[in-house]
């Protein structure tokens, strides 16, 4: 029997003979903590800008310090495992260590545990005093919070659960493999294995499948599609990938649920990696895998995407329409070079390149396989219409077409929206749910029949830059499987048929009550301040809970009598936002504005609403008065065409300085944000004159507007003549 | 006692140990020879625990020696090659192995280093290949294990060492249960020091003999007979495995008894008989070459 003292001798031992390893951890972290604290409040004190943008020193310490740089001291944590796994488990490549540490009385199981704690005590020991002489700073210095000790408490235990889990893989690198070389190699492909794929498939899908949707949301996009197993993806995932409970913490975002994730990863990765390292024989020191029978496994798993990327590298190299024999000669190309150079690595010998024949075949198969298989579309990707007994829901988003979504808050290098993703796809995606309309699925499937035989005699690029007719409708297909399948098509808005199932579409209470924000179960919340603008206005009122809940009602009420072809043919005049405080101190800010295409719109005919507002203190409609003009500018373009495709050229422009005129361009023109609402749909703008109007109100704005086509002003006219 | 049956053990589909049977008895002197490639290194790191044995069964006083720490702590292992902790002094290494061997002998330990002559806070790095080979021996010898395996150690010591460590094997093979086990690819290294030896050859075992057993079985004698039909009556009886005729001189080399040898060839009233010592290798060869071997061209 094995006694503890023996254990703590063992580790003992390791640590001595590997103190490099935490010496340099040491270092590492003290440049990154301590070092970089203290230049970093000195740069706050001395800079007031800093200190605006923290709220203080303290708020730097809470929120970002011990907060958002969590993702840095993680991402330190995993150069920290690969250290501390190389230097603790590479004996395992040297016949001469293996020889000492294997005749020992010691048993194999005795060994790693001993290496693995004693790689973890190289990380968390220099880690945790490091953070905890910050902590010790900040307190000398009054500026700790309770919510920057609570945070640098979280920042010690996420950074260690990645630390962990990173470790484990790289231990299972360095069993699997004989040399420090090809370990190290063999690490770099664990850590991002799953990240490889997960680009490499997006890619595919992205260069192959037309119905594919264009990436509305990277990492949503990608990795939520495929699974994430190799820590990289996790951290992804992990860093970027928010809960709204997470969210509400802005600044030390993480995925919180997720951690139980990767928690369970690294048990599992430890284990695999102690079974690894119990069944290595010691015969394995020296070669490039210690393992015969995941020879094979290996050189499939790399050379098959190594052979795609290469394939799409050359494809994105090339942009003429031979791109695809390019991309079929880089996955050739990258196929030979990738398998006879693994041959070659795993047989240490050049000459061993064609060793195995029946493997290079057996690979090749794959890849042909596989490029059939986007190449010619062999599984119907984009053909594939779910049916109707299939669905649970669908979500539908049509392109350009009131692209209203949560308000955002932007501001140089920082983001912040009040809803995760952001985006209006995203949103839509997510919110709207039409059940029981007939109408999606045909317009689904007429959608898919069409555009695939657009593609059949066209290419894609065609239906956006040739033919002005099609625009883009993407499709959520919500199964009872639980699964979510996303299919983009072009659709041509000059077919009745379609515009007719279009409108059974937007028509459909479902559809307006998913899209437009306001109509949202989620915008149900305590919002102090509201936002409105109109056609030449801008205001922030007081919201009280009464009007909150009147004006919700009044607005839903108009909104859903909103009919298709009534949008088409109207223009907005304005559009209205609902802030919480948090919200609103952030637009409060110098550097944060506020996103104003993205407000719940206002048409002519919500005369309720309108009036509501009006009560309360805003008139959409309110004009500006002469003096509080200072300048109008009439800008005339012309239409041109050239190799690229058609633009609009300035070719004029002039200054109005008569009041009269003012007066009458005023009355004409319709906010240039709320007029593009529809543009794509409908005719409704003249697209060759543009006015800018720059007013002395408080915001001090230049606004952009245009004329409706049958508005503009004599005199615009015959100066454009 | 150690026993071998039938074991093997190859290195991607290459035959290092073949079917190798060996007894290795308690408080012997037991020598491995062979040539290079010929498995020593592999029987020993199998017989250490090392490496697992592919088929076949390896037991150390009747139990199996892989991932056995009870077993692994009665064997001291020397490689041909023996690691040292990285900027470790022979002070340290010998703190290094107090750990794992509750019976190593700190206090012998230091007092062995000096009269080797060995720095004990010097770097091991800064030692010669001689230097190493004396500290590894100084190491296995002081570890108190019954078992040490020796591969390749005495190779490269020079005689004055070499006598020094035999003697310290005498020592302890008088004062407690030890047995080396020696590996080395020159017969003449392990001449004087073995008690049995066992012979590899391409992975598998050639000969094992008892030394003392084989010089009492096998003689050279020189003698000369009156007549050819003496000679020729002398011979009959004997179990003569080598003969060499320069003139009227016989050289044989006969199994046997002496006294017995001695009293048939006397019967036949040689001119002059002798007998003369074999070297270890002058029986191996006889031995080898019985058995169809020229052993010349595997260890000399």
């Amino acid at each position: 029997m094995i006694s503890k003292n023996l254990y703590f001798k063992l580790i003992k031992q390791d640590l001595q003979k590997r103190i490099w390893c935490p010496v340099l951890i040491f270092i590492g972290y003290f440049l990154l903590l301590e070092v970089r604290l203290l230049m970093m409040l000195d740069k706050i004190e001395s800079n007031p800008y800093y200190a605006k943008l923290y709220s203080g020193i303290e708020g730097y310490v809470a929120k970002e310090f011990f907060g958002t740089n969590t993702a840095v001291y993680a991402l330190t944590g995993c150069c920290a495992a690969f250290l501390c796994a190389m230097s603790g488990f590479s004996y395992l490549h040297s016949k001469t260590q293996l020889d000492a540490y294997h005749s020992l009385p010691v048993s194999r199981t005795q060994l790693f545990i001993s290496k693995y704690v004693s790689g973890i005590l190289c990380f968390i020991i220099p880690y945790a005093l490091h953070t905890f002489a910050s902590v010790g700073i900040c307190a000398g210095k009054g500026i700790l919070s309770a919510a920057a000790f609570g945070n640098a408490m979280d920042a010690v235990g996420v950074t260690l659960l990645v630390f962990l889990l990173s470790y484990a893989v790289f231990i299972m690198a360095v069993c699997l493999t004989g040399n420090m070389i090809i370990s190290t190699l063999a690490s770099a492909v664990l850590f991002c294995y799953s990240t490889i794929w997960a680009c490499l498939m997006e890619a595919l899908f992205v260069q192959f499948f037309e119905t594919y949707p264009a990436i509305y949301d990277n990492n949503k996009s990608v990795y939520e599609r495929f699974w994430a197993f190799s820590p990289c993806s996790m951290l992804i995932k992990l860093f970027t990938q928010h809960t709204a409970e997470a969210h509400a913490d802005e600044w030390f975002r993480y995925n919180g649920g997720y951690l139980w994730v990767i928690a369970a990863a690294a048990v599992v990765c430890t284990g695999i990696a102690f079974v690894l390292y119990r069944l290595r024989a010691s015969e394995a020191a020296g070669k490039a895998i210690a393992y015969h029978w995941a020879e094979p496994v290996i050189k499939t798993g790399l050379v098959i995407p190594a052979a795609f990327y290469t394939g799409v590298l050359f494809r994105d190299i090339v942009e003429t329409d031979s791109r695809n024999v390019w991309y079929l000669f880089g996955v050739i190309f990258g196929y030979l070079i990738f398998a006879l150079l693994l041959e070659a690595i795993f047989r240490l010998d050049i000459k061993s390149a064609l060793h195995h024949k029946r493997q290079l075949a057996f690979n090749a198969a794959c890849v042909a396989l596989i490029f059939i298989v986007f190449r010619y579309d062999a599984f119907g990707f984009d053909t594939y219409v779910p049916e109707s007994a299939e669905l649970e829901s669908c979500a539908v988003s049509i392109e350009g077409l009131m692209a209203t979504a949560p308000a955002e808050i932007v501001d140089r290098g920082y983001y912040y929206s009040y809803y995760a993703g952001g985006d209006v796809d995203d949103y839509r995606m997510e919110n709207v749910k039409l059940q029981g309309n007939g109408s999606v699925m045909e317009l689904a499937v007429k959608a898919a029949a069409e555009w695939d035989r657009y593609l059949k005699t066209h290419n894609e690029e065609q239906a956006g830059d040739e033919d002005a007719s099609y625009r883009s409708i993407l499709f959520g297909y919500n199964l009872k499987n639980g699964k979510s399948v996303y299919r983009r098509y072009m659709i041509d808005i000059t077919d009745a048929e379609m515009m007719e199932l279009l409108a059974e579409v937007f028509n459909d209470s479902s559809y307006k009550t998913g899209t437009n924000v306001l109509l949202s179960e989620g915008v149900k919340k305590d919002y102090e301040k509201l936002y409105c603008m109109g056609r030449f206005k801008e205001q922030v009122m007081d919201m009280t809970p009464a009007l909150q809940t009147k004006l919700l009602e009044t607005y839903r009420e108009e909104y859903m009598e909103l009919d298709f072809f009534t949008v088409l043919e109207a223009c907005p005049v304005g559009g209205i936002s609902l802030m919480t405080r948090e919200e609103y101190d952030y637009c409060e800010k110098d550097d944060y504005y506020f996103s104003r295409a993205k407000v719940s719109l206002i048409y002519p005919q919500f005369t309720k609403t309108i009036a509501l507002l009006k009560e309360n203190g805003f008139d959409i409609y309110e004009t500006l008065s002469d003096e509080e003009i200072n300048s109008v500018k009439v800008e005339y373009y012309a239409e041109r065409e050239d190799e690229y495709g058609t633009y609009y050229d300035l070719v004029y422009e002039a200054d109005i300085d008569d009041v009269l005129q003012r007066r009458q361009v005023l009355e004409a023109v319709l906010a240039a944000n709320c007029a593009q609402q529809v543009t794509s749909y409908a005719d409704l703008v003249d697209k060759d004159i543009q006015v800018y109007i720059n007013d002395n109100s408080d915001s001090g704005g230049l606004y952009y507007y245009q004329f409706k086509k049958d508005m503009v002003p004599e005199f615009i006219d015959e100066r454009g003549e | 006692m150690i026993t071998a049956k039938h074991i093997s053990k190859k290195f991607d589909g290459i035959a290092a140990v073949k079917d190798i049977s060996v007894t290795i008895k308690n408080r012997e002197v037991f020598g491995l020879i062979g040539t290079n490639g010929a498995g020593k290194s592999t029987f020993l790191r199998m017989a250490c625990g090392v490496l697992k044995p592919d088929s076949g069964e390896l037991l150390v006083d009747e139990r199996s020696v892989y991932e056995n720490n009870a077993v692994k702590r009665d064997i001291f292992y020397i490689s041909d090659d023996q690691y040292f902790l990285p900027n470790a002094s022979p002070q340290d290494m010998g703190k290094f192995y107090k750990d794992y061997y509750p019976d190593f002998d700190m206090a012998r330990f230091l007092d062995l280093l000096g009269k080797f002559g060995l720095e004990k806070r010097r770097k091991i790095s800064t030692f010669s290949k001689g230097m190493k080979k004396q500290l590894s021996v100084l190491l296995g010898v002081c570890a108190n294990t019954r078992w040490l395996f020796c591969d390749e150690t005495f190779d490269g010591l020079d005689p004055v060492m070499r006598q020094a460590v035999k003697s310290i094997f005498a020592g302890e093979l008088a004062n407690r249960d030890f047995t080396p086990v020696i590996a080395s690819h020159n017969l003449r290294e392990l001449e004087d020091i073995c008690d049995c030896v066992g012979i590899l050859h391409q992975g598998g075992v050639l000969m094992q003999k008892d030394l003392e057993e084989m010089k009492l079985n096998i003689h050279n004698i020189q003698c000369v007979f009156r007549s050819p039909e003496d000679e020729a009556g002398a011979f009959d009886g004997l179990d003569i495995v080598k003969s060499e005729k320069r003139g009227s001189l016989n050289t044989l080399t006969v199994r046997g008894r002496l006294e017995e040898i001695m009293v048939l060839i006397n019967s036949h009233a040689p001119i002059f008989i002798e007998s003369i010592p074999l070297t270890l290798e002058e029986i191996f060869i006889s031995e080898t070459e019985v058995a169809g071997y020229d052993i010349k061209k595997l260890i000399f």
